[in-house]
């Protein structure tokens, strides 16, 4: 049974001291009020000898203390190059082809993987398309998976009918969470800049290319440099108009788009603790909008629920040591937060929400691994439920997994007298909810449902202006170069549909 | 077209810019390249000198005319041709005002001597011979023996045609002979790591002592992401076959705004004149997609010297091999313009970028920590060579 290993160890005690101390800061937008270190490579640190008991060392922070268990060493600093050991590789169907080309020609034709089972391969970017070459992708991988006898492989044969591939799930980053491989204490890589997402489970979770996934294939291993850590304590009751989302909006507005370059971003206090897995997920998904290596959250009795029915793995979380060096420490009363949006053309061009509400807009899309999830199909069925009113833009619904779908299509919305979130959907009229991929999040090939496309503009030919629940808002990031993306949370962008402008969820919530 | 400031040498033009025909007609007629060849060649009277007297002047007089123009810039297609033609007529006792029989053609007279021909020079290959030249003598000066240009061996390579082995072509003649010389703005590459055979990992050896990177610069603003690198929709192009590698470089740069108005890849075409990438900050942000420094690499980058990395872009530009991430010291998109003629060089001591254009010099970063694994020539390379995997 997993509670075996679910026994809450002293170090964990110790860290929520720390957590829970001194005096919140006024301001949630004030950089710098509380400064806790200092030099990241301080090179006193290796001059130490441990005492005779072995017990006089440096604290370490979370991510250090995972690299140094997966490297085997019992000490490390940031800047340090290691060789880790990884637990879970992911790749998926546009970069999967490329890493199995340079495993095969590294490693020889007939090299076996690492280990069978500590490979993931899931299908989700290209997938309901009639592009030859996104097809041809994911037969590579099946070929792959057979030859490999690759235990994880969420295949899909059957295009028409998603519902038809029982393998099938969704976007990767959802799908390993939903599936049990993402675990407390682990190190984790994948071929997508999203795979930092897994980082809510308290691992240490990144994206890497093509080549060192290759590598990762055939060593199971991986050269790393150890990030110093950027610890952001949020604190303060999350209001009812907030969601993950703003959060991370919050704090990409705050240290720009290279903020955390090379950092690891450590996200703790007691806003975090009440945030649900989903919606830590929604906070460690955008680390890498910040430039950060790595997302992280202390596991806990959230954490540990919600593996419970997912894998029977053992694990070991790993937590803060009190002592533990961060180069910045940066303090939020999220009671304060108002709901924000990323204005076109970048994840940090941070705004007001209500401060746009003069900007009309064409379409909202809802979906993708940072707003496609269960909760936040339910937060956007929220406010349709409190509006009562139908949306005056095309709403574009993409679920993230099959399993999201089905919720979309049997859960009851809290106050709804037992309608499903599919059924205010469609009172709402929005679009069905589409087949479960990464969608238009990221543009992809020409008949992507929602993509942005001249062809598919009813109206202006450019500057269409999309409120989406995604990740990025560079030029031509979701199809045409001139379309105008803001990033916002689902409450924010089911609000925007129901007025055809970008507009602030408190209109609706309260 | 500007030729104010003190740095301005008389007879060369200096252009910020791409440099078209267009721009070298009036300057041309300020410079008086043509007429000044054509009065040179009609002074001598063609009609009252044999054709061996003729054959000697071009060689020695006409031929040299333009070489001074030659090692500050390129000398448009057209101009090149027109000073050809210039050449040819006078070999043949024309003196503009009547045409004289040619009764060889043009590709037997400039082959060598041995080979049947006059070896007098085709204005291009003396245009392109002078740049190596110039890229010659600065390697020689850094005391790099020619072997340090090693390129990768060719066997897994697929684009070994392009790449012009510099070290076995060092001798004159071959200089100027079209064979061995490709685009004319090919510069040297850095041996492809990804492409480096598994038995052989020390036949291709990494930058050494002094690597130079010569070409033309193209400059971008800052947070240029990978969507604007390789657009979402080619990344059905797998990287790892050869094919679809090439064709990955045609995209290159495409996802760019409107508001640059040189197109990195011309429409049609699958490799780029501009072999090196200026940036601001947060150069390749986004995603991790590998196909964003394999386009550029695949389109003819060789380097990319950028205010900032994001991290991921660098992690995969070392891993790959396909373009040396460079770092500047200050904001170098604010100083070079695309177009301009820079080179890089990369010394033991010193780094640095030198802006032929501007005239300038910018002190580059040391590459730092990845500098071992861009040393043995990527990922694999590094962890054969450390022991890690089994060579």
């Amino acid at each position: 049974m997993a509670s075996s290993a679910i026994i809450p160890t002293s170090s964990f005690l110790v860290d929520k001291k720390d957590v829970g101390f001194s005096a919140f800061c006024s301001q949630p937008s004030k950089r710098r009020v509380s400064k806790k270190i200092v030099s990241v490579m301080a090179p006193q640190q290796s001059e130490r000898k441990p005492s005779t008991t072995g017990a006089v060392k440096t604290g370490m922070t979370m991510t250090e203390k995972i690299f140094a268990r997966a490297s085997e060493k019992t000490q490390l600093v940031p800047g340090d190059n290691v060789w880790v050991n990884v637990d879970i590789l992911m790749t998926h169907d546009v970069c999967g082809p490329g890493s199995i080309g340079i495993f095969k020609k590294e490693f020889g034709q007939n090299a076996k993987v690492w280990d069978r089972e500590k490979v993931v391969i899931i299908p989700d970017h290209y997938i309901f398309t009639t592009d030859e070459r996104a097809n041809r992708n994911v037969d590579i991988l099946r070929d792959f998976c057979n030859e490999q006898n690759i235990k994880y492989f969420y295949d899909i044969k059957d295009l028409g009918n998603f519902k038809a591939n029982p393998d099938y799930k969704g976007v990767c980053h959802v799908a390993l969470a939903q599936e049990g491989h993402c675990r407390p204490g682990e190190v984790l890589l994948g071929t997508d800049s999203h795979t930092c997402t897994a980082g809510a489970f308290g691992q240490f979770a990144t994206g890497i290319g093509n080549t060192d996934a290759g590598f990762v294939l055939g060593t199971g291993k991986l050269l790393l440099k150890v990030p110093p850590t950027l610890r952001f304590v949020m604190d303060g009751e999350m209001p009812d108009y907030l969601l993950a989302k703003d959060l991370i909006l919050q704090i990409i507005g705050e240290i720009s788009v290279a903020g955390a370059t090379y950092k690891a971003m450590e996200f703790v206090g007691s806003t975090v603790e009440s945030l649900t897995m989903e919606e830590r997920m929604t906070l460690c998904n955008m680390v890498v909008e910040a430039g950060g290596k790595n997302g992280i959250v202390p596991a806990d009795s959230t954490t540990y629920k919600y593996l419970e029915d997912k894998t029977s793995l053992p694990y070991e979380p790993v937590y803060s040591d009190g002592q533990a060096r961060y180069l910045q420490e940066y303090r939020f009363d999220i009671s304060k937060l108002e709901p924000l949006v990323a204005k076109p053309h970048s994840p940090d061009n941070r705004a007001l929400a209500r401060e746009c509400k003069d900007v009309k807009i064409d379409r909202v899309y809802i979906g993708s691994c940072t707003g496609g999830k269960t909760e936040d199909f339910m937060a956007a069925a929220k406010v349709f439920l409190a509006s009562g009113k139908k949306v005056k833009v095309p709403t574009f619904l993409v679920p993230a997994t099959q399993k999201v779908w089905m919720d979309v299509y049997s859960l009851p919305v809290p106050g709804s007298g037992g309608k499903t979130c599919s059924q205010i959907f469609e009172e709402a009229g929005c679009d069905t909810p589409a087949s479960p991929s990464c969608g238009a999040c990221l543009g992809g090939p020409r008949d992507t449902y929602a993509r942005m496309n001249e062809a598919q503009a009813s109206y202006a030919v450019s500057d269409i202006v999309c409120v989406s629940t995604t990740n990025r808002n560079f030029p031509g990031r979701m199809g045409h170069k001139e379309g105008q993306i803001y990033l916002a949370s689902p409450y924010t962008a089911a609000a925007s549909a129901l007025t055809g402008f970008v507009t602030d969820p408190r209109e609706f919530l309260q | 077209m500007s030729y104010s400031g003190p740095w301005e040498i008389p007879w060369v033009p200096i252009h910020h810019g791409c440099v078209t025909p267009s721009l070298y007609r009036p300057l041309i007629d300020k410079v008086l390249l043509i007429d000044k060849v054509q009065s040179r060649l009609s002074s001598w009277k063609a009609k009252l000198v044999n054709m061996a007297v003729r054959t000697t002047l071009i060689q020695a007089v006409t031929s040299a005319m333009p070489t001074h123009i030659m090692h500050a810039t390129w000398l448009p297609m057209g101009v090149c041709k027109c000073l050809d033609k210039l050449n040819r007529s006078f070999l043949w006792g024309g003196d503009g005002s009547s045409q004289k029989l040619h009764t060889l053609e043009w590709a037997k007279i400039t082959k060598e001597k041995k080979k049947g021909g006059l070896w007098l020079k085709e204005t291009r290959n003396m245009d392109v011979a002078s740049s190596r030249i110039s890229l010659l003598l600065s390697q020689m000066a850094a005391a790099a023996t020619p072997s340090t240009f090693n390129l990768s061996s060719p066997v897994q390579n697929p684009s070994s045609s392009s790449l012009a082995p510099l070290s076995s072509s060092l001798t004159l003649p071959s200089l100027f002979t079209a064979n061995s010389l490709n685009h004319p703005f090919k510069s040297l590459k850095l041996n492809r790591a990804r492409f480096v055979s598994a038995a052989t990992p020390s036949a291709t050896s990494a930058p050494t002592a002094a690597t130079t990177f010569h070409g033309l610069c193209y400059v971008v603003g800052d947070n240029i992401d990978t969507d604007q690198i390789i657009p979402a929709e080619y990344l059905t192009l797998v990287p790892s076959n050869p094919d679809e590698y090439e064709k990955l470089g045609s995209y290159a740069l495409v996802g760019l705004p409107s508001s640059y108005q040189t197109r990195f890849v011309e429409p049609g075409a699958t490799k780029t004149k501009f072999s090196i990438v200026i940036g601001g900050d947060n150069f390749g942000c986004g995603s991790s997609r590998e196909h964003a420094p394999v386009a550029l690499g695949a389109a003819g980058v060789v380097a990319v010297v950028a205010e900032s990395y994001a991290r991921i872009f660098f992690r995969n530009s070392v891993a790959t091999g396909e373009v040396y991430p460079l770092e500047s010291e200050g904001r170098l998109c604010e100083e070079c313009s695309t177009g301009d003629v820079v080179t890089i060089e990369l010394g033991e001591s010193e780094t640095k970028l030198i802006n032929h254009t501007t005239g300038k010099e910018y002190k580059l970063k040391p590459i730092g920590d990845a500098g071992p694994v861009i040393e043995a020539g990527g990922i694999f390379a590094y962890a054969r060579k450390t022991g890690m995997i089994p060579a």
